[in-house]
């Protein structure tokens, strides 16, 4: 049992890496076929053609191509990224950086809508096919329905501009001086800035988890268990709430883990409407500036963190769930 | 029609095949008339299909035409008789913008919606029926392409072939293909372990026959859902690509002018102009998710679940 369980892991692990290679590979193939030299953008461009062709050997552009291939993969490996183009400081500091401002902001809202979305998905279906019901998922729908951007606008408009409760981006004031890294997270000055943007995202997400977790509860509701208690007399709040809500809650789960490399993907949009300053903005900033250093490998750690999360929820639901892991490892496939 | 059917002689196998084709069409009419939601995503749908098709009749003005009063642009102007919609900071018209803009987010949903469905099928039918080493080469793309975050994805190879709708679909096709090869590849796989389809291999059919006339019919529910599914998702990635300011640059659409809106810093005081495409996007991805439902239920009416 726990040696296909460890067997089963292994493989999706050593999956996780070759398709982490080839999202390298990709990258590396786009990347050099960008048309415009990298170079122009960082180079005045009244400079001589003498100085820009040294400036491009001193990126190892005049490589051959397969050359320059291996140098980039021994630099992700020892994690030597090179320098920005546009900022002329390295780009791991960078990424760093922005990294832990998209996923406090992520992980905070992915986690409330996941605690939301089950207890909405639950009483939507204790409330099945009623007008709650209806109106309900209708609701949950449209907030699905709506562009996150056109939602995070409007609640700019309304709270930040007409009312003026909430800065209307950034994630400090210009007055804002951090006492140290931690100070930067936990002042009242953060959470002020974070109020807005967690609220948009967190009602934007709660979909997924609240329609699947009414989803299980319907499959549930219908097994033979369920009917053994009702007529054993346990109360219809007593059965969904302790008996049934247990067994479809794990599946949910599974789905948090890939919720949160999806919205770290979203990042990109999301980061625009409040002026975040996180991975997807960079990503966003550096492609259109073509400083391509800064934006291959911002979204490099955008694929990591999703292939990451994606074995996460693997091995989450392989321990969950143990049957998974012995029908995969036999059988091979997906 | 009905003259013509009766003059033809029908075997009664055929009669009876026919009766129950009625039937069933006739059933399927009932749960969608039934169905309040479903028959309101429809009216939506009519509602910006009529918009987009006679876009160039129904809008007042030129999307791009700037509007002059005394020498001064009308800019950012509330709704008013001369402009239902008021205008924007270029002192356009946003009702005209907004009306050309359903056809850019039509488009971009129905194409990519079918592309994806053509090449996720075919895919999908290919790893399921053959297995092994074909399955594990397609599975191993799809795996990988899992591991692209999609936005980001869009964004760049958006810049890498020009900013176009064209490109925007193309981009959005070569990554939202993969859902749908994953979901119908499980589907094949236990189609393919069913009596019928040893039998018609028994009796000697073709790989293709079997996989074309034997497995794609029965798959054709689960493809209808899934597709549906599809053209929301492509509205709605499209209209965030625009709203990133590379989407279609000759045309207006509705990420497009939301983008204006935001850059331009009009959403200070432009409710006229930020709640019209908004509004619309969240419809008409709404009315596809209800579409796709009422598809699910049709095809399976135990379910009443909805799949996202």
């Amino acid at each position: 049992m726990n040696v296909q369980r460890l067997k089963y892991l292994l493989k999706r692990l050593g999956l996780s890496l070759v398709s982490l290679w080839l999202v390298a590979t990709i990258l590396f193939l786009i990347f050099r076929l960008l048309p415009g030299d990298p170079t122009t953008s960082v180079i005045a461009p009244q400079m001589s053609q003498q100085a820009r062709q040294e400036l491009a050997a001193q990126y190892g552009l005049t490589q051959p191509l397969h050359v320059q291939y291996v140098y980039y993969l021994k630099n992700i490996v020892t994690m030597n990224l090179g320098n920005s183009f546009q900022y002329s400081s390295p780009v791991t500091e960078i990424i760093s950086g922005r990294l832990v401002n998209t996923l406090v902001l992520m992980v905070t809202s992915v986690t409330l809508a996941y605690v939301l979305g089950v207890v909405v998905g639950a009483f939507l279906a204790w409330k099945r096919d009623t007008r709650i019901d209806v109106f309900g998922v209708g609701i949950v729908l449209v907030m699905y329905a709506a562009p996150v951007f056109w939602t995070g606008m409007l609640g700019l408009m309304v709270f930040s501009f007409r009312f003026g409760w909430v800065p209307s981006g950034g994630i400090h004031s210009v007055t804002f001086v951090a006492d140290g890294f931690w100070d930067n997270y936990i002042s009242t000055d953060f959470l002020h800035h974070l109020v807005l943007p967690v609220t948009v995202t967190t009602l934007y997400f709660l979909s997924v988890p609240a329609l699947t977790m009414r989803n299980n509860l319907l499959d549930v509701l219908r097994e033979d268990f369920i009917e053994m208690m009702r007529a054993a007399g346990l109360s219809e709040y007593s059965i969904l709430y302790r008996h049934a809500a247990r067994n479809a809650l794990l599946p949910v789960l599974h789905y948090a883990a890939v919720s949160l490399g999806f919205a770290i993907g979203g990042s990109v949009i999301i980061e625009k409407v409040f002026s975040w300053p996180g991975l997807g903005r960079l990503i966003w900033q550096a492609t259109l500036a073509q400083d391509y250093p800064l934006a291959q490998f911002s979204f490099l750690m955008l694929a990591t963190i999703v292939i990451g999360l994606n074995f996460l929820a693997d091995v989450l639901s392989a321990y969950v769930d143990p049957r998974v892991a012995v029908e995969q490892a036999n059988t091979g496939g997906e | 029609m009905k003259a013509i059917l009766s003059t033809i002689q029908l075997s009664k196998a055929q009669k009876i095949a026919l009766k129950r084709y009625r039937s069933s069409a006739r059933e399927v009419l009932r749960v969608f008339l039934n169905d309040r939601p479903a028959m309101l995503a429809a009216l939506v749908l009519a509602f910006f299909g009529l918009l987009a098709i006679f876009a160039p009749v129904v809008a007042p003005y030129d999307p791009s035409r700037e509007f002059f009063a005394g020498g001064q642009p009308v800019a950012l102007q509330p709704p008013s008789i001369a402009h239902p919609f008021g205008t924007t900071t270029l002192a356009r018209d946003v009702f005209s913008q907004w009306i050309y803009g359903s056809r850019i987010s039509l488009l971009v949903g129905v194409l990519s919606g079918l592309s994806v469905m053509v090449i996720g099928t075919t895919v999908g039918i290919v790893a399921g029926y053959y297995k092994g080493t074909t399955d594990l080469v397609l599975m191993r793309i799809v795996d990988t392409l899992y591991g692209i975050p999609a936005t980001p994805f869009i964004l760049i190879l958006v810049l890498f072939f020009g900013a176009s709708v064209w490109n925007v679909i193309l981009a959005m096709v070569l990554i939202l293909w993969r859902t749908m090869a994953r979901v119908i590849r499980s589907e094949t796989l236990s189609l393919a372990e069913r009596p019928f389809i040893k039998s018609a291999r028994a009796a000697g059919a073709s790989d293709k026959r079997i996989m074309f006339i034997h497995i794609l019919p029965n798959l054709l529910p689960l493809i209808m859902v899934e597709t549906t599914i599809v053209v929301a998702f492509s509205i709605a990635l499209e209209a965030g690509i625009s709203f990133l300011g590379l989407g279609a640059t000759a045309v207006t659409s509705w990420g497009a002018m939301l983008e204006l809106t935001f850059s331009s810093g009009a959403i200070r005081s432009a409710w006229w102009w930020v709640i019209p495409p908004g509004l619309s996007i969240t419809l008409l991805v709404l009315s596809f998710f209800y579409i796709s439902r009422i598809v699910e239920e049709i095809s399976n009416p135990e379910s009443g679940r909805f799949k996202l």
